[in-house]
């Protein structure tokens, strides 16, 4: 019995060693991965491929495409991880910290700073370069990526874009004879007049739980006209015109909207205009497809957010989504080749058709379904719009996305509430943005 | 033969062949045993317990690796002098624990006693009782969020039938009502156990006791005051002291009803914790609170057994 133990025992011990033994295996192996080697172009190659916004709307699309890329390539094989929105970028966040990144992601826009800064991605400026089909991509996309992150390389190609505007309901605005809002005050009139709450029907819907900071900062700096961020340290979050807005718009609260406003997230407040609850919703075009399934085609309409006083549009930049190439991969060529069919005009066309959002393939965008889409022409006239005011949230601060999830969503839920006062909301927003903005200027001594 | 004695008459059988080793054997054989289960607990609870502890004294935030570094008593610091949602978090924690564990008790125990009656179709209903524990939380959170909805909620529906409100409420959404929405649906799920863990007990009761009581002369409250509950003493210490600690550190519900709002005010501390360390990816900080978590149960743990081994050897 006890040289059975004693077998036991030693096996055991050996397979902890191999374990052991395996996982320095890995670090080496890793570490020769440094320099990378030339690809051989026929070598058996498998990529993983990270979708943020997995679900059953895009999923298909993503496998769809990948099939068709699998077809053209026959020695590549794509592996298809979906990650569910709301968790995609902690799910980034930890394979960083781990050193456990896809080949492959999709990435959105403001991501790529702080993933820049953790040296977790490829620069694909060379890349990009050496690729026929580049002067086909929305040059200004292309630019925005560069300028955004600290050392001005490409780290994504973006492969669409959205805009934040309003959903409407043509049929009821016509029949109470409301016009459609293009200034803001029109805004809150059209609110008011659409509310009837005696048949359960409300004029607007507000976003007061998860996500709802995102879109508030939009409608902030559309009234406002604003077009800096940060102005020498300070921010202008809490500006006067900020505080006018809030205010007007934290009073349509209960007033013209549902008392679960408060803790709406992305599904209930869709859900509030899809189900014929709500007249008017704030979101970006990407919901075409949910309220094409849901209403009739008469039954909504994307328009711009309201212009500011002296008339112009304003839209926050790095609203894309693109492909990247994470650092560790150990097959740059073959991820290359994926990130470049996935940018094609044909995949690009496909993807954006089923979503609904703008391509950034300059030839997509010649196609009819392009032309024949009202809501993307909507977000055409303010991204073509040459008065259009583009302004820049700060996505290089880690801390940028926190403080709108943390501070932000709960203070929108502590003013709709009456225990704060919209002043003191925002004096605490802008207060916790300098905070890290110093802090990043004392680390990278600018 | 139990495992006891099988390995002494293993040992005694190699005694005879190879008396030489007997020494060894005898001294290894227990902790061979216990070895796979200890090295289990070693992996999976002391070292992340480990990791907890060396964590609160850093700035680690996954999202901002080059901030990272050794921070000393930084974050207990904050926690104490600078962070607003600390407090209330806690006073959220401690008003959810005291509420559940009180209510659950004395409910679960008025069904416990219901169910040792007997009555037909008593097996029927006993099993009916306890559906409430084998439902998942997501599954629980999603049924309750759906009678609470504001537009076609079966509350919002019923009150307004019976004429106690004139308009929908939204129950989760309004911070007046939120907590004790909460508080009822948790409630709904936690009972049960309570309820099997008693009816267990009250059947072990010895009948002759309730005899004796009788024949002295009590009643049936003075049966329940001085046989029943002194017999149902130890196993209300374990349940409660078991469901504070399940309690305190209970999300599901919480986080699927309200996420902690509106405005905090459905935030316990370890939503808070959540909030930190899986939204904020700020595990340094995550990691003191937890910390903090951890001191407060375990001096609740040692000074209840205290208490309540005291009144065992009185």
């Amino acid at each position: 019995m006890y040289k059975k133990l004693s077998k036991t025992l030693l096996a055991s011990s050996m397979a902890a060693a191999l374990l052991l033994a395996g996982c320095g295996g890995q670090d080496s192996a890793e570490k020769s991965n440094a320099a990378p080697k030339k690809d051989d172009p026929n070598e058996e190659v498998t990529l993983t491929f990270w979708d943020e916004n997995a679900g059953p709307q895009r999923t298909p699309i993503w496998e769809e495409l990948i099939k068709r890329f699998e077809e053209e390539n026959p020695n590549i094989d794509v592996e298809y991880v979906g990650l569910p929105k709301d968790s995609a970028k902690t799910k980034y966040d930890a394979a960083i910290a781990a050193n456990d990144t896809p080949d492959v992601g999709s990435v959105q826009t403001s991501w790529l700073p702080e993933f820049s800064l953790r040296d977790a991605l490829l620069p694909l400026d060379s890349y990009f370069e050496g690729w026929d089909q580049k002067d086909k991509i929305n040059a200004g996309a292309i630019d925005f990526n560069k300028d955004i992150v600290n050392d001005n390389k490409l780290y994504g190609i973006p492969y669409t874009q959205n805009l934040d505007i309003l959903w409407v309901r043509p049929d009821w605005f016509k029949e109470k004879g409301t016009k459609i809002p293009e200034t803001w005050d029109e805004f809150f009139t059209a609110i008011e007049e659409q509310t009837d709450k005696a048949n359960n029907r409300y004029g607007y819907t507000i976003r007061g739980g998860a996500g709802g900071s995102f879109q508030l900062q939009r409608l902030m700096y559309a009234y406002s006209g604003e077009e800096e961020y940060i102005k020498d340290g300070k921010s202008t979050i809490n500006s006067p015109e900020h505080a006018e807005f809030l205010k007007k718009y934290f009073a349509l609260y209960k007033e013209y909207t549902p008392k679960s406003d408060i803790t709406n997230g992305y599904k209930e407040m869709i859900a509030g205009f899809d189900t014929g609850a709500v007249a008017m919703v704030q979101h970006n075009i990407g919901s075409f497809g949910e309220h094409s399934e849901a209403l009739e085609p008469d039954q909504f309409q994307a328009i711009p957010l309201p212009k500011t006083p002296d008339g112009k549009y304003v839209a926050e930049g790095g609203n894309t989504i693109g492909v990247s190439i994470f650092k560790d991969t150990e097959h740059p060529e073959a991820a290359w080749k994926f990130t470049s069919f996935l940018n094609s005009k044909e995949s690009q066309s496909y993807w954006n058709q089923e979503v609904g959002q703008i391509p950034t393939n300059a030839d997509v965008l010649e196609e009819a379904w392009v032309k024949e889409s009202p809501h993307i022409q909507t977000a055409f006239k303010v991204y073509d719009d040459p008065n259009t005011i583009l302004y820049k949230p700060p996505f290089y601060l880690p801390e940028y996305r926190s403080i709108l999830d943390s501070t932000v969503d709960s203070g929108t839920q502590a003013v709709l509430s009456g225990k704060m006062s919209v002043e003191d909301f925002l004096d605490e927003w802008a207060t916790a943005v300098e905070e890290a903005q110093k802090k990043y200027d004392e680390h990278f001594k600018k | 033969m139990s495992l006891r004695q099988e390995v002494n008459a293993s040992v005694v059988s190699m005694k005879n062949s190879k008396p030489s080793k007997k020494f060894k054997i005898d001294k290894w054989i227990p902790y061979l045993f216990i070895l796979p289960s200890t090295l289990m607990i070693v992996t999976f609870l002391f070292y992340p317990i480990g990791t907890v502890f060396y964590y609160s004294v850093q700035n680690y935030d996954v999202s901002a690796p080059f901030y990272n570094g050794f921070a000393g008593l930084d974050n207990f610091i904050k926690i104490f002098t600078q962070d607003k949602l600390f407090l209330p978090s806690l006073m959220t924690s401690f008003k959810w624990v005291i509420s559940q564990v009180g209510l659950q008790l004395i409910f679960g125990l008025a069904f416990a006693l219901l169910l040792n009656q007997k009555f037909r179709f008593r097996g029927a209903v006993r099993a009916a009782a306890f559906i409430p524990w084998a439902i998942s939380g997501v599954l629980a959170s999603v049924m309750w969020s759906l009678m609470y909805n504001e537009h076609m909620g079966v509350f919002n529906d019923l009150l307004m039938r019976l004429g106690l409100i004139s308009e929908s409420k939204a129950w989760l959404a309004d911070s007046s009502t939120a907590f004790a929405a909460v508080v009822i649906a948790e409630l709904w799920r936690g009972i049960p156990f309570f309820a099997i863990t008693l009816l267990a007990s009250l059947q072990s009761i010895p009948e002759e006791l309730y005899e004796a009581a009788r024949v002295d002369g009590a009643g049936r409250w003075k049966s329940f005051i001085f046989v029943t509950l002194p017999q149902l003493k130890n196993t209300i210490v374990l349940t409660t002291l078991l469901r504070v600690i399940w309690e305190f550190n209970n999300v599901d519900l919480l986080f699927n009803l309200t996420g902690g709002g509106p405005a905090h005010s459905t935030t316990t501390l370890t939503m808070y914790i959540a909030e930190q360390a899986v939204h904020g990816s700020n595990f340094g900080y995550g990691s003191a609170l937890t910390v903090i978590a951890f001191g407060i149960l375990l001096v609740f743990a040692a000074v209840y057994l205290r208490i309540t081994r005291f009144e065992r050897e009185d």
